[in-house]
């Protein structure tokens, strides 16, 4: 597993409400946690665990980036409270590459110039990680639903619907 | 022979590595020991006198530590900044807010929740005042004043005109068909998927670092140290990854202000990110252009005269992203493609009761207001004089052998063949078997359309004499260092977005130094390092910074020369730079690389030469650079809903000589995608009271993958004559020529029930109302 | 926005017009937890815990008696503020005996400022009828089951 997929931990943040303990394992690293009930799975990603590959986008969940697995599900953190991830596995994009070998999804996106500024790159990719697992041959309508809730503003989508395409060949499916 | 990673090729970006594995460097993910968060208290009133602004319950939420207010700023005479375009706009308001969402009171506190709570118990009393919110109504005599400060008590701030007022009137008077036409084009805001922010951070030495989302570090340096006092060398900007731009990254909003100040006040780093909602309520807006067009043309279909008035709705500070001396932009380029012999152009500013608007949205100054307007226009005279608006177009374009081209309204076209462009389009799309299978759909009483698009964009600002920014001319610049190893570390004035600015330029570096792009690191967005620059927006890096890269290249070629001669022991004269390395003339096996040459500039240099092998360029474009395209767009329309399919869309672009196909391809798949969004989803209106309708990506429609259709796209290339590798800019040109291929589709399709014009957005529920009062649902 | 509606009890027109006159008994038919911090005369304030889609949290108001015809007519007018958002409201109460009971006209015209007047129009209105409906009902039943007892 690659180090970059454990949290580095930043500066603890001062606690002034109520907390739970939770016990999470993310990117298959077990972990137990002191959490702020009201802490967003995002903001305690990002803040508190400096696991700062998942974007924040928008604040209605409309956007998508986001997008982490819990419990190999697509889900948007913004609206998942961190003590809701208790006994639960997260995946971040920091725990796609693997034994230093890309993901397939992360080797599409690259060779079909699916992203452009890189910030709905995460969330889209999570995204496409579940669709992937799913189904394993997605034809392009598919896809196309499947990332609907990610919006990305630079690509068009076109070449993002090639990156998982090519995603799906690597994995031995595609069409 | 190609050197690896040279200009043309599709090379795979070097700026991806990090941003697949979630290591981009986003101001959000910057977090410094001891940093604070800053939120706002924002006004519900669009206008409203401030009455009482009480800090106590605020200052008491746990983790809150200190509350800003206008009364703050005004001791240190920072509750007021200036614009870029001449005006002044607040960072916090002292006793009027003058539009809904504006920032009110700062919050500094220990994390983003405690700010959150603590701006939400910031009590501020507010006793409404009257509202505008449309500028028509904002120039009547009766109209609440929006800025009752200024001398003027008027909410029209400034009246900007070019052409031949008289001239046009009497060629349009005499034309055998005069189009009239009014469009309102709606506000929108850019929302890219990054919000704006910054982290302000001042060291024990009072020199302060600023980390933030701006598409322009130097200028912004500059105008902070004019505006604060501060020396200039004691501020630091660095603009890390951006998370797209769009201009909306351009100007200076108030809570960068307001940070820098928190964390003076605090001793503390600062972080301000906006969310979303705040994002939609104050900050990005684009366009808001009220159009009103008068086009003539003879009965035989030759265009004569453009003339065009126009309203433009700045908000309450005319806080637009201009070059200094063009208040409108470059909507100016009105005329097109189309070689029309005389033109006028009036705009007039106003003022309402409306966040601060006129930033780009991935557009070069107003381009997309002119292109939209023209290209609308011309397919209405096409169907009201009967002739195929193909056609009309080919008749009438400006021809290839008419370059450099004098536009009536004072441009000089570089280089173009629309004809080409429009031709190939036609052919990928087979244009006459679309229109065969309208005819016969039309028999059956079904709605296809077909919709042109010929745009001319004017891109790379810009030259010195005419293009500034606060005084600043708008040149660009490049630094090179070639290190012993020949490995290259080459720095840009200009800031990557997401155009893929770490690869092109060293494409461009590979190509002219003869080193491979892998071999190449670009750097841009830390002004303590980088040399100064205006930075990237308006499509204008390649045309610009490009340039200067191959500048100061070839001034390292014409220094690496004498080295060689020096190592190959014949003069310099005697060498010719072939296949990427120096050749003594006609003995070819005789060479030096320039890694070769890199080593020896440091352990070997020539006679009377200085070590080390560095340059830098500050290149001033001679003109703009006028990338083009024909973009064909085909809708077919549901009668029972008016659901409106785009079954096909052909762009055929044309930037010049290419550097990275992949992409150039994928910065027009982007900018369609943003041409589609305000043709057919997007819009910010506001209700009477000053309410912003559109807050959220709940009412702002951004397209998603669902929406957005599988564009095609192909290619002409016509270099720019004035650029050293002919290279025009294109990552707008998508945006700008796209909205008006898509309107002119569906017009198209409902032209038989006898309509010419819809506005914009065109969303089903106008369809459907249109299909319904004619009686086809 | 306007909305409006009739409806009769069984308790006298001035057990009607005290129920309304009184700022807690006209609070407590809010479905939103509240607080009532002050009443001096005609005027109080106090805060109420409220929202509409996203947008949740404290608003603080100021009321005040406009308008106190005894066992006729009473209006209040309210003004609130929070999270951006601000609410204006007068709601009013024109009574009528019949028989021994009341009939109560009552409406509520809002104007809504700030972000949520930004939302989904439709999805504001609904909301905002809901609660003013609400309110009415709920003093309808406290009237009723004050008159029974």
């Amino acid at each position: 597993m690659a180090s970059t997929a454990i949290p580095r931990l930043t500066s603890p943040l001062p606690i002034r409400g109520a907390t739970h303990k939770i016990h999470v394992t993310i990117n298959d690293v077990p972990f137990d946690f002191m959490v702020e009930d009201r802490t967003l799975l995002v903001h305690f990603l990002r803040d508190a665990l400096g696991m700062t590959g998942t974007h924040i986008g928008c604040d209605t969940t409309h956007c998508g980036a986001c997008t982490v697995l819990l419990d190999d599900v697509p889900v948007k953190s913004c609206t998942v409270l961190a003590v809701q991830a208790d006994g639960r596995k997260v995946r971040t994009v920091e725990g796609l590459e693997s034994g230093g070998k890309l993901h397939p999804v992360q080797e599409g996106f690259t060779t079909e110039h699916g992203l452009h500024c890189g910030y709905c790159t995460p969330g889209m990719m999570m995204t496409s990680v579940a669709l992937l697992a799913k189904n394993p041959n997605p034809t392009e309508e598919e896809i196309r639903r499947a990332i609907s809730g990610n919006l990305c503003r630079c690509t068009g989508y076109v070449n993002i619907v090639k990156a998982i395409q090519h995603a799906a060949k690597a994995s031995g499916g595609g069409k | 022979m190609t050197i690896h990673g040279g200009i043309g090729q599709s090379l795979q970006r070097k700026e991806d590595a990090r941003f697949i594995r979630g290591k981009g460097n986003y101001v959000d993910d910057i977090q410094l020991a001891g940093m604070l968060y800053l939120d706002f208290t924002r006004s519900p009133y669009a206008h409203a006198k401030i009455t009482a602004i009480r800090s106590e319950k605020a200052l008491k939420v746990p983790g809150v530590l200190a509350v800003i207010t206008g009364k703050d700023l005004d001791a240190a005479k920072l509750a007021w900044m200036p614009t870029l375009m001449s005006d002044t706009q607040m960072v916090l308001p002292i006793d009027t807010v003058k539009f809904q969402g504006q920032e009110v009171a700062g919050v500094v506190a220990e994390n983003r929740y405690a700010a959150a709570d603590g701006a939400a118990a910031v009590e501020i009393d507010y006793e409404p005042l009257p509202v505008v919110t449309d500028p028509v109504k904002a120039l009547q005599p009766d109209s609440p004043l929006v800025r009752p400060e200024k001398p003027k008590k008027s909410n029209h701030i400034w009246h900007w005109e070019v052409g031949d007022k008289a001239g046009t009137d009497a060629l349009l008077a005499k034309s055998d068909v005069v189009v009239h036409q009014d469009f309102y084009i709606p506000r929108i805001n850019v929302s890219s998927i990054e919000t704006c922010g910054c982290v302000a951070s001042f060291d024990p030495m009072g020199r302060l670092t600023m980390y933030m989302t701006t598409q322009a570090p130097h200028a912004i340096r500059t105008v902070f140290a004019l505006v604060s006092g501060l020396p200039e060398q004691s501020i630091r900007v660095i603009s890390p990854d951006i998370g797209g731009g769009f201009g909306g990254k351009v100007p200076v909003y108030p809570g960068y202000v307001v940070a820098i100040v928190a964390a003076l006040k605090t001793g503390h780093p600062v972080k301000w990110v906006e969310t979303r909602t705040n994002n939609l309520m104050s900050s990005s807006f684009a366009r808001d252009y009220h159009i009103s067009a008068d086009i003539g043309v003879t009965k035989d279909g030759k265009l004569t005269g453009l003339k065009v008035k126009t309203i433009a709705d700045h908000g309450y500070a005319d806080a637009a992203a201009n070059p200094s001396k063009f208040p409108a932009g470059l909507f100016h380029i009105i005329t097109g493609s189309y070689p029309f012999e005389k033109a006028f152009v009036e705009v007039d500013g106003v003022y309402t009761n409306k966040p601060p608007g006129g930033i780009a949205y991935r557009c070069s100054f107003r381009v997309t207001e002119a292109a939209y307007s023209i290209e609308r226009l011309v397919d209405e005279v096409a169907h009201k004089i009967g002739m195929d608006p193909a056609e009309l177009r080919l008749k009438n374009f400006i021809p290839p052998e008419a370059f450099p081209y004098h536009s009536a309204l004072g441009w000089t076209y570089d280089s173009g063949n629309y004809g080409g462009a429009l031709k190939l389009a036609m052919q990928m799309v087979d244009y006459p078997a679309l229109r065969r299978e309208q005819a016969e759909k039309r028999k059956k009483g079904e709605f296809m359309g077909i919709g042109i698009s010929s745009f001319t964009e004017i891109v790379g600002a810009g030259p010195a004499h005419t293009f500034d920014i606060l005084g600043l001319k708008m040149f660009e610049s490049c630094e090179i260092r070639i290190h012993p190893t020949g490995k290259v570390m080459a720095r840009f004035g200009t800031k990557n977005q997401g155009q893929g600015h770490e690869t092109t330029y060293a494409q461009i570096l590979a190509t002219e130094l003869g080193i491979p792009a892998e071999n190449i690191s670009i750097e841009e967005g830390d002004t303590d390092t980088a040399p100064y620059g205006l930075g990237t927006y308006a499509s204008r890096s390649t045309p610009t910074a490009g340039a200067a890269a191959v500048v100061a290249a070839r001034k390292i070629r014409d220094k690496a020369q004498k080295i060689a001669a020096h190592l190959l022991e014949v003069s310099p004269e005697d060498l010719e730079w072939k296949d990427y390395k120096f050749q003594v003339k006609g003995v070819p096996e005789k060479s030096k690389t320039m890694a070769d040459v890199a080593f020896a500039a440091y352990t070997n240099p020539a006679p009377g030469v200085e070590a080390g092998l560095e340059a830098v360029d500050y290149y001033d474009p001679p003109n703009m650079t006028y990338p083009f395209g024909s973009y064909i767009c085909v809708v077919d329309i549901d009668k029972g809903t008016g659901a409106i399919h785009i079954r096909r869309f052909v762009a055929v672009d044309d930037c010049g000589t290419v550097i990275n196909p992949m992409i150039v391809e994928g910065q027009i798949h982007g900018g369609l995608t943003m041409g589609l969004a305000p043709a057919m989803y997007e819009q910010i209106t506001y209700d009477e009271g000053g309410n912003i309708r559109g807050s959220s990506f709940l009412d702002y429609l951004v397209p998603t993958s669902v929406e957005t259709p599988h564009w095609e796209t192909g290619r002409t290339v016509t270099p720019s004559p004035h650029h050293p590798i002919g290279a025009k800019g294109v990552g707008e040109s998508a945006t700008v020529g796209a909205p008006a291929a898509i309107v002119n589709a569906i017009v198209d399709a409902l032209s038989p029930l006898g309509v010419t014009n819809i506005d914009i957005p065109v969303y089903p529920w106008k369809v459907w109302q249109i299909l319904h009062d004619k009686g086809q649902t | 926005m306007h909305v409006d509606g009739q409806f009769q009890v069984g308790a006298a027109p001035a057990q009607v017009f005290a129920f309304f006159s009184d700022p807690r008994q006209l609070l407590d038919c809010l479905d939103d937890p509240h607080t009532l911090d002050s009443v001096q005369g005609d005027q109080f304030s106090g805060t109420i815990t409220t929202g509409v889609a996203f947008i949740r949290g404290k608003f603080r108001f100021d009321g005040q008696y406009m308008e106190k015809l005894p066992g006729q007519r009473i209006s209040t007018k309210i003004r609130g503020s929070g999270l951006g958002n601000a609410v204006d409201a007068t709601l009013s109460a024109a009574l009528g005996a019949a028989g021994p009971g009341t009939t109560i006209a009552w409406q509520a015209d809002i104007t809504l400022t700030g972000q949520a007047a930004s939302l989904a129009e439709h999805l504001i209105r609904s909301t905002i009828e809901k609660k003013a409906a609400g309110l009415f009902e709920n003093a309808r039943k406290k009237l009723e089951s004050g008159a029974s007892s």
